[in-house]
């Protein structure tokens, strides 16, 4: 039935009775949700009952590759993986690259969901269309590095990919995230969900490549794709060379670098000590997932500072960030050990971070003294108290115990008012922009499916400036519902999946149009999305098609939270960013009001078709190919209109 | 007066200082300080800007603000404006 982009084949694998059922990949469920985070999101709307634990074995994770993935496609070896997040509640989805996307399609699979909860530790295996399980009991306990490298000696091959948890993730930790290679599945702490489902790891291991249907019309659009590349001005020369690290300095300058639990935004910039310039003398040689020709991931030693010598893979902007604006910290080489210790500890560095940066705040205010602490002097700047903290929160180990299941719990546990100084959204940690003074960026820190999550619909029209589809002064809130709209469903139907990085949005995978956002232009500019999909699959997927999908997607997911119980009421930014602007540099003075939020809202659900409490209309639903899930709404006394 | 240009990248390089104090007359304007700037530095090849501040390799903020926003390359700088040039990145 399939003859290219998909196996045709989905493992539905039951941990409790150690059971894999193999399936027909569903032709209604490529039809509409094409790959990635559609198929995540309609499995877990469709899997998971409304109310279930998230730790319990009723959740699932949903490990969906797209069709493109494992093709020639250019930077397509992505992953999401989803199921109902025990950090937030609602849907949890993160995604990854490297190797171990494409290598678990050429494994055989579209599709891995992961049910129930092994009475012990366990690994599965996934090679020529099998699955197989894995006594794990012996590496139970291992950080990332050595429970890959055992599993590779174990199989006799090191051409398995791996994708696992280290400590953290066994410790439920909800900080924690999935690990491969080294590369995160992160946020949203589903590493804690597959250690309570006791399942250390997957590795896969394929052969070949997928057939491509249409390899002439595939090619032409994958060559014109990478004459965009080639021709882009600094793609090769900045963003590859540099990878993410520039934006510490460029949020500096715009003024919406965060910086110690935002608190201090523009009052520490520290670019001299952490910036990329810095981080550029470190940097020993690049790591690219396969099939990316730009290889913005770069490997990194230390060569000076506390802890000289320390190696690490990144850190990536927001780890740069978390580490050091956030808490601030200065040593560069602290930065890389803390993110270092989170790759092998399998812990998100935005939101161990971000927790930790939370807690120096309460105790600079006297909120948290040093005796809750064991001892440590967690005021802004204290390095060592960080590293100290990334042992103890993977460990849950005395005040890490308070921290490890971020900060909004720990708030929660603590009180004393500290919950004003929580930077979350729906419980996720907010990231490194200050969206007082980047209103689209902060339009979807609101109303992203995950909760506070800068992936879900990255405004770099207001981040980088590039006019695309539309130039934007970040400043001014006008025009930005729209356009958050835009980005988020832009990010589901050109990237999670077909799938795509989502760094190439802004690097060339549109085509070059005439600005606007109107459904005309926006269907021109998505047609490489289109065309290889379509070419690779033999399915047809128009433009039409993937801006619907991508509102599909989104609206589904929104449809699940709702179902959680959450509202329009969990919409809105930290208190923080309506009441105090920011008190210095570029971007002073500015704040996001309670109405100004009130007003993007308003316009945000709108131009989705939601009614004014954030519903979907039953219309909308209904155009949405989603009908059934009005009902599914009603039933829950939500009535849409 | 004295306008502040902070500098990155190959503009970086060129001048060799992240950051330098201008003199430049009354009513100068963005493009006059980047013409100032090419003329000083013959390796530089800014492309000054047709339109209004978004080129294909740099993004010129003015006191953190796209120039859009102001006038373009015709905004008229002021005493203790902080002049930013950072190649276009991407990524995120």
């Amino acid at each position: 039935m399939y003859r290219g982009g998909y196996t045709g084949r989905m493992a539905w694998i039951d941990l409790t009775k150690k059971e894999t059922r193999i399936a027909a990949t569903d032709p209604k469920l490529t039809r509409l949700y094409m790959g990635g985070a559609g198929f995540g999101v309609k499995l877990l709307y469709d899997l998971v009952q409304p109310g279930t634990d998230p730790l319990g074995p009723s959740n699932v994770l949903v490990f969906a590759p797209g069709p493109l993935t494992g093709t020639s496609a250019p930077c397509s070896s992505r992953i999401t993986v989803t199921g109902r997040s025990p950090l937030t509640g609602v849907v949890g989805m993160a995604t990854s690259g490297g190797e171990f996307p494409a290598e678990m399609k050429l494994a055989g699979f579209d599709i891995i969901v992961i049910q129930g909860q092994a009475s012990d530790p366990v690994y599965l295996v996934l090679e020529k269309g099998e699955v197989s399980f894995r006594s794990a009991e012996r590496i139970w306990g291992t950080n990332t590095t050595d429970c890959q490298l055992f599993i590779k000696e174990e199989l006799h091959n090191h051409n398995f990919r791996v994708a696992c948890i280290g400590q953290a993730g066994e410790q439920q930790s909800l900080c924690s995230c999935i690990i491969n290679e080294r590369r995160a599945m992160g946020r949203k702490g589903l590493g804690a969900v597959m250690g309570a489902k006791r399942l250390k790891a997957i590795a896969v291991r394929g052969d070949g490549e997928l057939e491509i249907v249409d390899p002439p019309r595939f090619n032409a659009e994958r060559r014109e794709l990478l004459a965009r590349f080639k021709a882009h001005p600094t793609l090769y020369s900045e963003f590859g060379r540099h990878g993410t690290s520039a934006l510490v300095d460029l949020t500096s300058e715009m003024g919406i670098f965060p910086a110690r639990n935002y608190a201090g935004t523009g009052l520490f910039t520290p670019t001299d000590q952490i910036g990329y310039e810095v981080q550029a003398k470190d940097i020993i040689r690049r790591n690219p997932c396969r099939k990316c020709p730009v290889a913005c991931s770069q490997v990194r030693v230390a060569q000076s500072g506390d802890y000289i010598g320390v190696l690490t893979e990144g850190p990536e902007f927001e780890t740069s960030w978390a580490f050091g604006g956030a808490t601030g910290v200065t040593d560069l080489s602290a930065i890389y050990l803390a993110d270092r210790l989170c790759d092998e500890y399998g812990l998100d560095t935005i939101t161990v971070g971000a927790t930790i940066a939370f807690a120096m705040e309460l105790f600079e205010r006297d909120i948290l003294t040093i005796d809750e602490t064991d001892g440590l002097e967690l005021r802004f700047g204290n390095h060592k108290a960080m590293i100290e903290l990334i042992h103890r929160i993977a460990h849950r180990r005395s005040f890490g115990e308070v921290l490890a299941d971020g900060a909004l719990r720990a708030s929660q546990q603590i009180g004393r008012g500290s919950e004003r100084y929580v930077m979350h959204v729906k419980g996720l940690e907010l990231p490194g922009y200050d969206v007082r003074a980047a209103k689209a960026q902060g339009l979807n820190y609101a109303t992203a499916f995950t909760g506070g999550d800068h992936n879900r619909g990255y405004a770099f029209q207001e981040i980088f400036g590039v006019p695309d589809p539309i130039q934007v002064d970040r400043f001014i809130p006008d025009g930005k519902a729209e356009l958050a709209m835009w980005n988020q469903v832009m990010e589901v139907a050109l990237c999670d999946c077909p799938t795509f990085c989502s760094f190439m949005i802004s690097e060339g995978l549109l085509r070059e149009t005439e600005q606007g956002m109107s459904q005309e232009l926006t269907e021109q500019k998505i047609g490489t999305v289109s065309e290889m999909v379509s070419a690779a699959t033999a399915i047809e997927f128009s433009p039409s098609e993937l801006i619907l999908l991508g509102e599909r997607v989104n609206t589904l997911a929104r449809c699940f939270n709702l179902r959680e119980g959450f509202s329009r009421k969990d919409d809105y930014l930290p208190v923080r960013l309506s009441e105090e602007p920011i008190p210095a540099g570029p971007s002073e003075g500015y704040l996001t009001s309670r109405a100004e939020q009130d007003g993007l809202l308003n316009e945000y659900y709108e131009v989705y078709g939601y009614d004014q409490r954030g519903v979907p209309t039953r219309e909308r639903l209904r155009r949405l190919s989603l009908e059934s899930v009005a009902d599914d709404l009603e039933a829950l006394g939500l009535d849409p209109e | 007066m004295k306008v502040k240009l902070r500098c990155f990248g190959e503009v970086r390089t060129a001048v060799g200082s992240r950051e330098i104090i201008l003199e430049v007359p009354e009513q100068t304007t963005l493009h006059g300080l980047l013409r100032l700037l090419e003329t000083d530095n013959p390796q530089i090849s800014l492309g000054v800007f047709e339109g209004y501040g978004f080129c294909k390799r740099f993004r010129v903020l003015i006191n953190g603000r796209d120039t859009f926003t102001l006038q373009g390359t015709d905004t008229t700088l002021v005493n203790g404006d902080i002049v930013t040039i950072f190649p276009l990145i991407v990524g995120g």
